[in-house]
């Protein structure tokens, strides 16, 4: 009986000590990638298989993009308040309604010409066959999405 | 009475049964009603204990059980990687395309 008990011990701590080190194990690639200073971008070398000089190219335009985007976004933003208060306004005149719509459009228009763009540029940090793949999945994420969803500007 | 059941009443006032019963009756009798017991409600915890203490006491037996949980509890490792892996992944996934996606920005912070 004592004997029983002392496998029937040493199996559970076996067992929970192996579930628990494969589990650390195989899990440390993605718990190093989280821990990265930007874990998206991150994810990006590894998906990709991208080269240190890749990544570094990458890295740079992805920064330089998140500054412009900050821009165009406010633009676009403040054209959909003014399209709002707008449509909301009793007072509001067809004419300016027009112009708002208009203003948005053109909001809208650059901040998806930027966005192309930097797909673009980030696509042609990397070769063939890793552009194609980078290209399709953007394209199914973002592009796509948006006609599916009809919900460009949020949920 | 007949002379017939004279002579079988005398017979059976002479029979004298001379076996004893043996000293642990009782005890085989509780067990026995004990046994019976457990029978009507299924297998119960005492049989398992006692089979799996049998068992384990044959070591070639015990090495099994051992490796076969750890080789389990691995396989349950496996999978519970393969899904935090993909959870993670995917997450960072969306967290670029939010990056890229000025929609996103725009909808995020108001």
């Amino acid at each position: 009986m004592k004997k029983s008990l002392v496998v029937i011990l040493l199996t559970a701590a076996a067992s929970g000590a192996a579930f628990l080190g494969y589990l650390h194990c195989a899990t440390q690639g993605c718990r190093s990638l989280a821990r990265q200073p930007v874990p998206e971008l991150a994810w990006l070398k590894k998906e990709f298989q991208l080269t240190d000089g890749q990544y570094k190219t990458i890295c740079e335009r992805h920064a330089e993009y998140r500054k412009d985007i900050a821009e165009v976004c406010r633009d676009l933003r403040q054209a959909e308040n003014r399209l709002e208060s707008a449509l909301a306004s009793n007072t509001a005149f067809p004419g300016q309604i027009e112009e708002a719509v208009l203003e948005a459009g053109a909001a809208r228009t650059r901040c998806l010409s930027a966005m192309v763009k930097q797909l673009l540029d980030v696509g042609g940090s990397m070769n063939e066959e890793q552009r194609e793949r980078y290209i399709n999945m953007m394209i199914s994420r973002v592009l796509y999405s948006k006609q599916q969803g009809a919900t460009p500007c949020g949920p | 009475m007949t002379m017939d059941d004279k002579d079988l009443a005398k017979s059976l006032d002479a029979w004298r049964v001379d076996d004893s019963v043996p000293c642990s009756f009782q005890q085989d009798v509780w067990r026995a009603i004990a046994r019976g017991g457990r029978e009507k409600g299924g297998v119960s915890f005492d049989a398992v204990q006692d089979w799996l203490t049998a068992r384990l006491s044959r070591p070639s037996f015990a090495t099994a059980a051992v490796l076969g949980c750890i080789a389990l509890s691995m396989l349950f490792a496996h999978l519970q990687a393969g899904q935090t892996r993909s959870r993670v992944e995917n997450g960072l996934q969306a967290r670029y395309v939010q990056s890229v996606d000025p929609f996103s920005v725009v909808a995020t912070n108001p």
